[in-house]
């Protein structure tokens, strides 16, 4: 995916602004020009730096000691010739052979091709070959070889909303507005190291990878071999290798609390024994033991979205930096529950557990008429006797002038002119999706055991 | 200088951004929030006792906490959640651990010390006993209900008078709240539950707390729409979420924002998920953005202030002409056009000598030091200040390059005619071309990945306008305060040519042209559970509307609409016989798709089958 690639750097405007530190008597020894200079270097120290600027840091006590490494780093960050423009270059405009490509059938029907010379894509409406898609430029309609080109899909560039919407499910997925809703309230920004698990169908892993590119990394556990082995070859597919390590690992380390139940019960029940064995089969080079394995205060955020995410908490807490946020994503309350009380155990504050759902809208034109407004007639005698005439004659009596006249006048009626109405209106869908999970949020305190124990198990 | 003007691998170049740490302590001049056990979100800013010149430094309030001005030095160096108590000497840090309500067993120890007014030293020994009880409780039958409970407003034996006493006698809050307790006549006699609730209550007023809480787009949004969410036009954090995510924000990417009716959140979280690589463009109304203040609120760091581009609207929507115009004024004798501010800040040197009259001046009018220094100071951030601004022209320039072109490459003006509004005379493609001729716009195009909108103004005309900005394939998203406004949009995007009443009826479904897919009009719903053993459920109240959202994917222009005319169409429906689409108003019928979606022209499917769907799909992947 585009986010996936290398940026380009240009000279901006702060980069050819030449701005940096001097040497005091850089204008010459005059004390006025060695004002200048200080004053110089000051304001490049509260351009660069900002808020992280040691030199306003005076007013705290403990920086009165001699210059230290950190005063250093940052004095070394006053450079002009560091700060220059990152971006992705243009997005190519056309597709190449091996794009990933999606393919917009119609609003739910999305699906997506690896642009390949000598393959065609088919659908009810038709026979696309790929050639077609070739050099064509993203956001284009394409018509179907057959059918005298009535059936088209269009092709667009892959986005990780897309992607999700077109992937092969291997698993349940995280919906899109839980998805955005993750990533924002985790407070992801570029650079960060996060951890998720599990991987699943890798459709929140990309949405999580696309905000912490260019140079964070994402480290994503799933205990099913298959899984995380196609979740690999899938990231690595779209350009996304270098942002994300695949472990196939399960965080909870139930192998292990399952072995620790049978010697403390010492009678293992015959379903557990099963589990196990099912678990050893699985896991060839997971140990078993749980955790993230990658040592204390590693992450800036933590993902989990797991039958039993109580379980991984206290691995989340040794792994969590100081103030990380971690999220648990789970579709029922007893869950949540459990969770919740874990995280306070393992001295998370800022609890809250939260629930969104997407209400989409139907839009529409509807035609308005208005009531209509003909009078029923009211026989009189006149009429009584002709229609009695008729009923008489076995109703073929042909009609008189003045009953002709006044159908004339009923459709003219009908017809009123600005008796139709049209107005856009709007209506949410008749079905929704009603619940996807509960979402629970946290920051790591910084006071938390950071060794885990076993006797809270 | 070490870059050079062609681009290089970004590998190549370390940048201070790769190590990108969310402060972990408070930093001098940093913004932060305080999150109170009420709910309440109060902005604030940590400001030094001396108070140094600083670019974020102004003259606003350190902290206001319920109408009282509290300093805010003695937080600096503190880690984002840090809790704070709010005494009368100030704001107190607490230690690690300590949570936003007090621990339950200050009370209780108070409990023991305070005989209630009537002395009945027995009763408050008992009602101490009652709050342990409630630690315990779990779903067991609770010895206590309400069916003794009257509300006759007597409970309470304490009165008002000496309630105020006791707080302007200095009296620690939590003997207040020990108080309060053991001169309730009803407290025994509530359940478990109920008296937690009850000294929670209590605590939150008498013993307030809060907890530093960095400033992020989420916390910036819920703080704001707490505060006055009409003033944010009810933007929710949530919906600030999916609007990032569904205009694929990411990294290094080109981002045109539009969020003058949203005080600038939009701007100040998409730079923060942005981190500093790429550029926002942000468009403000009038000299300068009215909004500053909020973006400040983000403690933007260099590189995400310089990818932050503001842009005045006129820039966009403003003519070719009259920009031309502009621009030949500035043409000197030999055809170059003078761009005043680029000489000007390529003329300043770092570190800038002192001019002779100034020198002059310094020496001899203002002479005392501090004055000399402060006098330097300030010059030398301006100098700072305009050296790391892009000129008018520049900037001009950049957005031009932003903007579609027609064979020609000549910029073009708007998605579609801008005759429709008045009346459109054809049904075929028109597009509104003017003349550009402007030399000045020699880089290449680069238009925008995304388009964020979130405006009062029209919503139709202003995505119509900005779309030749936004490169084919990529998501915009509007949002808007009511419904009706995006409707319009909705219908002009997804059906361009065919609305009106000058538009054929008989027309195929087939020849209208969508100018975007994958349209998508929403709201969120968003609800907030108090979790606690045995007392789960949702809040009592909710926000009922967190704003409605507007998002498609632009189709190409060229490639992406259709081909096909009118009478092809025809001769290809009669090929493939009768249709099996009801005689009365194709058109009609034809809205009930629910976007210009593909497939086979003769498939029609209504939005309502759309619907179920999706949720049968929804259903089987589950």
């Amino acid at each position: 995916m585009d986010f996936g690639r290398p940026m380009v750097c240009n000279p901006g405007v702060v980069a050819k602004s030449n701005i940096r530190l001097v040497p005091e008597t850089y204008l010459g020894d005059d004390p006025l020009d060695i004002l200048v200079c200080q004053a110089s270097n000051d304001a490049a120290k509260d351009l660069f730096l900002g808020n992280d600027n040691p030199s306003s840091d005076s007013t705290k006590k403990d920086t009165s000691s001699e210059p230290t490494n950190d005063t250093e780093k940052h004095l070394s960050r006053v450079d002009h010739a560091l700060y220059a423009e990152h971006h992705l270059p243009a997005p190519r405009p056309t597709i190449q052979p091996g794009d990933l490509v999606v393919v917009f059938e119609s609003f739910n029907d999305l699906n997506f091709v690896y642009a390949t010379p000598n393959e065609v894509f088919s659908n009810r409406n038709g026979h696309f070959p790929h050639h077609d898609f070739i050099s064509k430029p993203y956001g284009c309609k394409i018509r179907s070889k057959n059918n005298n080109g009535l059936g088209f899909l269009y092709l667009l560039r892959p986005t990780p909303e897309l992607w999700a919407r077109s992937l092969p499910h291997r698993t349940q997925i995280v919906h899109e507005l839980d998805a955005s809703m993750i990533v924002h309230y985790l407070n992801l920004i570029p650079n960060m190291v996060v951890c998720e698990s599990g991987t699943g169908s890798g459709a929140m892993s990309h949405v999580i990878l696309r905000s912490i590119a260019p140079k964070g990394k994402l480290h994503t556990y799933e205990f099913n071999k298959i899984r995380a082995d196609k979740a690999r070859v899938e990231f690595q597919g779209h350009g996304l290798g270098h942002l994300v390590e695949v472990h196939h690992r399960d965080v909870c380390g139930k192998k292990a609390l399952l072995n620790m139940n049978q010697q403390e019960s010492n009678q293992p029940a015959a379903s557990d024994e099963t589990e196990t064995d099912e678990i050893k089969d699985k896991d060839s080079a997971d140990d078993g033991k749980g955790g993230f394995q990658l040592g204390e205060s590693a992450a800036h955020a933590i993902f989990l979205d797991l039958p039993e995410p109580w379980l991984a908490v206290k691995h989340a807490a040794f792994t969590l930096k100081t103030s990380g946020r971690i999220c648990s994503y789970s579709p029922c309350m007893e869950q949540t529950q459990r969770t919740v009380v874990a995280l306070k155990q393992y001295g998370f504050h800022s609890i809250q557990t939260v629930e969104a759902r997407l209400k989409e809208y139907f839009v529409d034109e509807v035609e308005m008429e208005a009531p209509p407004t003909v009078l029923p007639a009211i026989p009189t005698e006149e009429t009584a006797t002709l229609e009695k005439e008729r009923h008489v004659a076995g109703g073929v009596l042909p009609k008189e002038d003045s009953e002709v006249n006044s159908d004339i006048e009923n459709a003219e009626n009908k017809l009123q002119p600005g008796a139709k109405k049209r107005k856009l209106c709007a209506r949410p869908f008749s079905q929704m999706r009603g619940h996807t999970a509960f979402l629970t949020f946290a920051t790591a305190g910084g006071s938390m055991p950071r060794i885990p124990d076993k006797s809270s198990m | 200088m070490t870059s050079t003007a062609t681009p290089t691998p970004f590998t190549t170049t370390a940048s201070p951004m790769d190590a990108n740490d969310p402060p972990p302590t408070l930093r001098p001049y940093d913004h932060f929030l305080l999150h109170f056990a009420d709910s309440r979100q109060i902005f604030a800013q940590a400001i030094p006792k001396s108070r140094h010149k600083s670019p974020s430094c102004k003259t606003y309030p350190p902290c206001k906490i319920n109408k009282r001005t509290y300093a805010t030095h003695n937080l600096i160096g503190l880690p984002y959640g840090t809790v704070l108590e709010v005494t009368r000497d100030g704001l107190l840090p607490l230690p690690e651990g300590q949570d936003l309500l007090p621990d339950e067993e200050q009370v209780r120890e108070a409990l023991l010390g305070v005989t209630s007014l009537d002395g009945d030293a027995a009763t408050t020994t008992h009602q101490s006993e009652m709050i342990t009880a409630s630690q315990d409780s779990t779903l067991h039958i609770t010895p206590n209900d309400n069916r003794n409970i009257h509300d006759t407003n007597t409970s309470q034996t304490l009165t008002q008078q000496q309630v105020t006493s006791l707080l302007s006698t200095g009296t620690d809050g939590c003997q207040i709240v020990a108080a309060l307790i053991s001169n309730s006549s009803t407290f025994a006699s509530k359940t478990a539950f109920s008296q937690a609730k009850y000294l929670k209550r209590k605590q939150m007023k008498y013993m307030p707390r809060c907890r530093i809480v960095r400033v992020t787009p989420e916390s910036l949004c819920s703080a704001m729409h707490a505060k006055d969410s009409r003033r944010i036009c009810n933007l929710r954090s949530d919906t600030l979420g999916y609007i990032l995510s569904s205009a694929n924000v990411s990294a290094g990417q080109r981002v045109l924002v539009m969020d003058t009716a949203v005080q600038g959140i939009l701007s100040a979280a998409v730079t923060r998920r942005m981190g500093g690589y790429g550029s926002v463009l942000a468009l403000f109304e009038g000299q300068q953005p009215s909004y500053l203040e909020v973006v400040q609120r983000m403690n933007l760091n260099v590189m995400e202030r310089q990818s932050l581009k503001w842009v005045g609207m006129g820039e966009v929507f403003g003519s070719e002409e009259e920009k031309r115009r502009q621009v030949e004024v500035l043409r000197d004798e030999s055809g170059n056009i003078l761009d005043v501010e680029k000489r000007d800040r390529e003329g300043i040197q770092w570190p800038c000598p002192l001019m002779s009259h100034t020198r002059n001046y310094l020496l001899n009018e203002v002479k005392e030091e501090r004055k000399i220094k402060e006098f330097l100071d300030k010059r030398c951030s301006r100098f700072a200040r305009k050296l790391t601004r892009l000129s008018m022209l520049e900037l001009r320039e950049f957005v031009a390059s932003c903007k579609e072109r027609d064979e020609n490459g000549n910029s073009v003006d708007s998605a579609v005619d801008t005759t429709m509004e008045n009346d459109s005379t054809t049904n075929s493609i028109p597009r509104g071309i003017k003349p550009n001729g402007n030399s000045g716009t020699t880089n290449p195009i680069r238009q925008c990945d995304s388009i964020i909108i979130a405006t009062k103004y029209d919503p139709t005309i202003t995505i119509l306008r900005l779309l030749p900005y936004l490169a084919p394939s990529c998501p915009f998203v509007i949002f808007h305060e009511f419904l009706e406004p995006l409707l319009e949009t909705f219908r002009t995007l997804q059906n361009y040519g065919t609305q009106g009443d000058n538009s054929d009826p008989s027309m195929p479904m087939m020849c209208r042209r969508n100018i975007a897919i994958n349209l998508r009009l929403t709201d969120t719903w968003f609800r907030e559970y108090q979790v606690l053993e045995g007392r789960t459920h949702p809040n009592m109240t909710m926000s009922q509307n967190g704003g409605y959202l507007l998002m498609g994917t632009k189709l190409c222009p060229k490639t992406g609409t259709n081909e096909m005319d009118p009478e092809t169409v025809r001769m290809l429906r009669a090929k493939m016989g009768p249709t099996r689409r009801p005689k009365k108003g194709g058109k009609e019928k034809g809205g009930e798709k629910k976007d210009g979606s593909g497939g086979n022209d003769k498939r029609k499917s209504g939005g309502e089958d759309d619907a179920k769907q999706e949720a049968k799909k929804a259903k089987t992947s589950s």
